[in-house]
């Protein structure tokens, strides 16, 4: 949750939401005696984000109310929040307070009813006031009118003594052109929504309108967890603008930790890099990928493993049977392995958690390795925001000092090399891809370096081993033809080479006898 | 000429505002009226005396350093208190007739405390 203290853009007038990633979206806080809407359709989580801004203001000492304008009995709203870490019961009845002032409205009107929220704001020195139904008010308004009236008075009120004001209101109708009157008057409209896609059900927040300073625009993925209403901005939108910086030291090789590997690739990949590895299922990019993270770990530096298929025992376990002995490294904490549950997962979550456990660190040069790009891939709920998606989460790792190694899937046996996301062609720095080729009924695996950007680099094909004892590369496997194209033929000089070799050993062990 | 203690009177065009003030004051437990203009002003002020006054400079029909100068010519506004408020700045090269200034935006805690010190 943000606040003043971990927020350093917060300015003085400014007021932490207590909404994770909000404040991000509004760049600091709402305004203290600014009048939100916060609209959308019944279940969507307004209330709930107005309870987390209550107990937010409340545990910073300032009053909060919260008062209702729906039938409905402050009792059983209380009743559905007590499960949420937000919530400190402690400060209800003191520093949050609940009312309803449906009765006040419905037998007495708006004058009055304008009449107790200011003595409620007065009496309390309120600094944060929650209306609960603003179409209640405008239900029982005796015209257009009186309505703007209501919130303009209330505007000025609120505004006059600092009391940051939030009307929470229900989704209008899309064949509404005009604004409405309390979009109009207020300083922000925050409209949360829900659609499908496919069988997906997607949950956004959209910051509509915010007076006073810019916001991050367009709509970004919400969840409802225990922790509340939680945001998680589109990483392109987080992320994109900040130009990446090189690290001061991205001429340092990171190693693989396979002696022949490393010296195709000129002692290994710069410092700060992006490195894709492309392959079909079983080629080795896994295994490739924790020798990376394990040759870091045996040099004193971090590593975070960030993996979609295999939970952290299955992994070490698996490791260890080909020669990766990762768990010594894993138990003591140096390299860290991060599982995430094949569920509908939201990307941006993703990549926040990725982040965040690369900045936990607190270490300059971790090493990343992303087991399986499609994972982000299919947590997307817009597909077309792949390329930005990735361009900025690579400026990011980027900029905190991680070396990245991903891996993504090609098909089994294809005739052609592509990278499975043309976005990814101008993000990634190396290239390096590993296959299997059917030779003799035999099936080898392949490491070839596609691209290495600023490197030199050893371009020829090499066969790749996977064994008890780890990873070995071999030579060059240029007697192999087509190799690229998915089969390889003996070319006849070899063929026949390899018979004359034969022969002669065959007339050897005779003369021999 | 009747003296009303603890009465204050807010001038300012802006209803809503003089309202909200005179109510904020009253919760303070002064008798707080709002007013909406020097011309209202200087019509009450022929049947009472108030406190203190609290008056906006820039108003449409008589800027408040008008209505300042008519009320110090009246023979029972002389000596009250006047704590003038505006978004502009403080006026000068006038004669200064009013004891305290306040821009605007303020915060509330501190017009009541300058009422408090103008009207104990």
């Amino acid at each position: 949750m943000s606040s003043t203290a971990s927020n350093p853009n917060l300015k003085s007038n400014r007021t932490p939401t207590g909404v994770p990633r909000l404040d991000l979206l509004l760049k600091g806080g709402l305004y203290n005696g600014g009048l939100y809407v916060v609209q959308g359709a019944p279940g969507l989580g307004k209330t709930i984000l107005a309870n987390q801004c209550c107990y937010a203001a409340a545990k910073a000492g300032r009053p909060a109310s919260f008062l209702s304008l729906m039938a409905e009995s402050t009792g059983r709203l209380t009743s559905y929040l007590e499960d949420f870490t937000f919530v400190d019961s402690s400060l209800v009845g003191g520093l949050v307070e609940y009312g309803s002032a449906y009765q006040t409205l419905r037998d007495h009107g708006l004058s009055k009813l304008l009449e107790l929220i200011k003595k409620n704001i007065i009496a309390r020195k309120a600094k944060l006031l929650v209306l609960d139904g603003l179409d209640s008010v405008e239900n029982l308004a005796g015209s257009p009118a009186e309505y703007r009236e209501f919130i303009y008075s209330l505007q000025n009120f609120a505004g006059l003594l600092k009391c940051t004001t939030l009307l929470l209101t229900p989704a209008r109708s899309v064949e509404e052109r005009m604004p409405r009157p309390e979009q109009a008057i207020s300083d922000g409209v925050i409209e949360l929504t829900e659609h499908q896609i496919g069988p997906r059900a997607v949950r956004e927040i959209q910051i509509l309108k915010f007076r006073g300073s810019d916001f991050l625009k367009g709509r970004h993925e919400i969840e409802i967890n225990e922790n509340g209403l939680v945001v998680h901005p589109r990483t392109e939108v987080q992320f994109g603008a900040t130009p990446p910086v090189r690290p001061v030291s991205f001429r340092t090789r990171l190693a693989f930790g396979v002696p022949a590997f490393d010296k195709m690739v000129s002692g290994g990949v710069q410092a700060g890099s992006m490195t894709t590895l492309i392959g079909a299922p079983g080629t080795g990019k896994t295994s490739l990928g924790l020798s990376f993270l394990l040759e870091g770990a045996r040099r004193g530096e971090a590593g975070v493993y960030f993996g979609f298929y295999e939970s952290a025992e299955e992994l070490i376990e698996k490791a260890e049977t080909i020669g990766i002995p990762v768990r010594e490294f894993v138990d003591n904490g140096l390299i860290e392995i991060q599982w995430q549950q094949s569920v509908e997962n939201i990307a941006d979550s993703l990549a926040e958690r990725l982040l965040e456990r690369i900045r936990a660190r607190n270490q300059k040069g971790v090493r990343v390795f992303i087991d399986g790009m499609t994972g982000f891939r299919k947590s997307l709920a817009y597909p077309e925001r792949f390329g930005a998606f990735v361009s900025a989460l690579t400026n990011e790792l980027r900029n905190i000092g991680a070396t990245t190694i991903y891996s993504e899937e090609t098909d089994l046996f294809g005739s052609e090399v592509l990278l499975p996301d043309r976005a990814m062609a101008s993000v990634v720095d190396n290239v390096f891809f590993l296959r299997y080729v059917e030779l003799r009924s035999r099936l080898f695996r392949l490491i070839s370096i596609m691209k290495m950007r600023s490197s030199a680099y050893d371009p020829h094909i090499r066969e790749f081993r996977i064994t008890s004892n780890g990873i070995s590369v071999s030579n060059s496997f240029s007697s192999a033809e087509a190799i690229l194209s998915g089969s390889a033929k003996m070319v006849n000089a070899v063929i026949a080479e390899k018979e004359k070799v034969k022969a002669k050993k065959k007339k050897l062990a005779g003369r021999q006898k | 000429m009747k003296t009303t203690a603890g009465r204050v009177i807010v001038v300012d065009d802006e209803k809503d505002f003089a309202d909200n003030v005179a109510l904020l004051l009253r919760e303070e437990g002064y008798d707080a009226v709002a007013c909406g203009s020097g011309p209202e002003l200087l019509e009450r002020m022929k049947s009472e005396t108030p406190a203190l006054i609290i008056l906006d400079i820039m108003m449409p029909a008589m800027t408040g350093l008008a209505a300042l100068a008519e009320l110090r010519k009246s023979a029972n506004g002389g000596a009250v208190p006047v704590l003038l408020f505006s978004a502009s700045r403080e006026p000068a090269g006038v004669e200064k007739t009013w004891q305290e200034f306040l821009p605007k935006p303020f915060d509330i805690d501190e017009l009541v405390r300058r009422v408090k010190r103008l009207c104990p």
